[in-house]
Parts: structure tokens; sequence; C-alpha cells
């Protein structure tokens, strides 16, 4: 029990001082590379696993809970990570009652679209890393204007670029 | 709108989206405002702002407050849960798997199909969610506020990005 609350403990230390996704990662690294609890390779290896499961790209940190900790670990992680979402319900109840005053809903709307800049920031890297060939920008242009002008269902979407990226490979 | 539809959205959303936090939020965006209308885009957008300025995984927080937007404080516990139990679940028994995936390249092919069009619908909704606000007359503003964020964000902790927008945002209209 001890150990799954120092576990829990370093975890929420590393996500309660984070705003995105990554931003966890140099805290995580000093709690548990620095003291030989987790090796670097083992750390890259839980972000791939980060990047291949659905959901946020935080979301490692259920990798390396499950890698230092077992079942024991990853839930102790994933803990950590909701845990401070609930923060969001007194900011929702507060700004909520005064999103209509002007100068409160003029901060929220530059928060907003400061948002939508940050969030590009994540997605550049991404895009980056997704581009080896004219498929995948094929399939990040049809994508957004998808999104924009259809009301197809984004499941279906992500499917449908599954299956055409492995139909190309295998015919290649 | 019960609190077993609401499950549903969350667990598809958040289950079937891979690309990180931005396209589950564009799946829950498109699935609750525009096809459901449970939610104006306005309360959509609050919801995510908030979310964007409270610690920790941002699309957990989101959840959260779209769950309470909408049931109160069973919306918001249902959300969070269903949003991140499956998602962290999976993540678990893949990296006890990692090893045999990324040996299957059928596998690995797919995944950089879902994640091409991962980025494609994230950059869809930014463009869904700011669009509104460069439509109000406001253009020049809204354009120097996304690219305040863009800039900002390569340099200094996003926590402070978004105080400096909301500085901007209050003082420039204040002028």
């Amino acid at each position: 029990m001890t150990e799954f609350l120092l576990l829990y403990l370093v975890f929420l230390k590393a996500t309660l001082s984070s705003f995105s996704g990554m931003t966890a990662l140099p805290i995580l690294r000093e709690e548990l590379v620095t003291t030989h609890r987790l090796t670097d390779r083992q750390l890259n290896t839980a972000i791939v696993v980060g990047r291949l499961t659905p959901g946020p790209k935080g979301g490692y940190i259920v990798s390396v809970g499950q890698t230092i900790g077992g079942w024991r670990g990853a839930t102790a992680a994933w803990l950590a990570m909701v845990t401070p979402a609930l923060l969001v319900l007194p900011l929702l109840y507060w700004l909520g009652r005064h999103a209509k005053t002007p100068a409160v809903k003029r901060s929220l709307d530059a928060v907003m679209l400061g948002s939508a800049g940050l969030s590009l920031t994540a997605v550049l890297p991404l895009a980056r890393d997704a581009i080896d060939g004219p498929l995948p920008v094929f399939l990040i242009a049809a994508a957004t204007l998808l999104f924009i002008r259809s009301k197809v269902e984004t499941v279906w979407l992500i499917l449908a670029g599954g299956v055409l990226m492995l139909g190309v490979k295998m015919l290649n | 709108m019960y609190l077993g539809d609401l499950a549903r959205v969350m667990l598809k959303a958040g289950t079937l989206t891979f690309g990180g936090g931005n396209p589950t939020t564009a799946a829950l965006q498109r699935e609750m405002v525009e096809e459901r209308h449970w939610l104006s885009g306005t309360e959509f957008a609050l919801a995510y702002t908030l979310s964007r300025i409270t610690p920790g995984t941002n699309l957990f927080a989101c959840c959260s407050a779209l769950g309470y937007l909408l049931r109160g404080w069973s919306g918001a516990l249902t959300c969070l849960l269903i949003a991140s139990v499956p998602s962290s679940l999976i993540t678990a028994l893949l990296t006890l798997g990692m090893d045999r995936l990324l040996a299957w390249p059928a596998a690995v092919a797919m995944m950089h199909g879902a994640i091409a069009v991962a980025v494609g619908l994230s950059f869809g909704s930014l463009w869904t969610l700011a669009a509104p606000y460069l439509q109000q007359g406001a253009i020049v503003r809204g354009v120097a506020l996304i690219a305040l964020g863009f800039g900002l964000g390569y340099v200094v902790s996003p926590i402070w990005v978004l105080a400096a927008c909301a500085a901007a945002g209050y003082f420039w209209s204040q002028a």
C-alpha cells in the first residue's frame, strides 16, 4: 500500500505540474530514471505505447506505471492522471456563472483562440511524424476537409485511413 | 438525454480515436454539438477552454466539464471514468505486448494511416472551434491571438501562454 501511495504521489506531482500531454516528462524522468527505477529506453517505449493507443498522449504514464509496478503501478498512474481533471469543475462553476460578464468573456474567448494556436504546436510534430509520402498528406487533407464539410463519423474516417494505408502497403 | 447515452458517446470517442486529445475532442464536438445537439457550440467551447487552464490531462478535464454541463456530478464522474478507464486498460495491455505488436507490419501500417487521419481531424477540430470567433468582425484580433498561442507555445509553459492570451484579450478590447 505504501508503494502504491508513493507511486501515486510521484505521478500526481508530474500530472499536476503539467498543462499538456508531454510536459510531465521532465518530472517523471527526474523521479524515476535518475533514481534507476526506469531506464530511458523503457521511458521511450512507454511514450510510443501512448502514441499507439486511444486517448490522450499523456496516457503514456499508465504505460510507465505498468512497466515499473505492474497492474498496481498502472492503477496508481491512472488515478494520478484523472485526479486533477476534477479541478475543472470549480472553474466551470465559477467562470460558467460569470461567462457572460464582458471582461470574463473577452478573456475566455482569447484563451480559446490562444489554445487553438497552442494545440497547433502539439499537432504539427505529429503531422511531421505521420508524413512519409503522398498518402499520409492525402489522408490528412481529406480528413480535415471531411471533418469540416461533412457529417461522416470520425470513427469511420480513422478506420478508413488505417485500411487504406494497409491496402497501399500490401500493394507495394 | 440518459446517462447511458452519454456513456456510449464517451466510450466511442475515448476508445476509437487515436492521435491524442485533439481528435477525441473533435469526435465529442461532432457528436454532442452537431449531431445530437446536447450542447451549443459556446458551451462546448467553454468546457474546452476551461480544460486548457486546468492542470493535468486536458482531455479528461474537458470530458468531466462536458459531463457536468450535461448531467451534473454524475455526468462528470461517468464521463471521466468512461473516457479514462478503457483507454488506460488498452495502454497497460499494449505495454505488455508491445514487442509482439511492433513485429506485425499490418498493425503498424494501419496505425500509421489512423494517425494521419487523426492529424487531419485535429486540424478540422481546431478550425471548427476557432472559426466562430473569427467571423465576429474580429479577424485580426483572432488571428493575432492564435499566432500568440502558437508562437509562445514553443518557448514557455502552456499555462503562461494561456495567461498571456487571457491578458491580451482583456487589454486589447480595453484599448
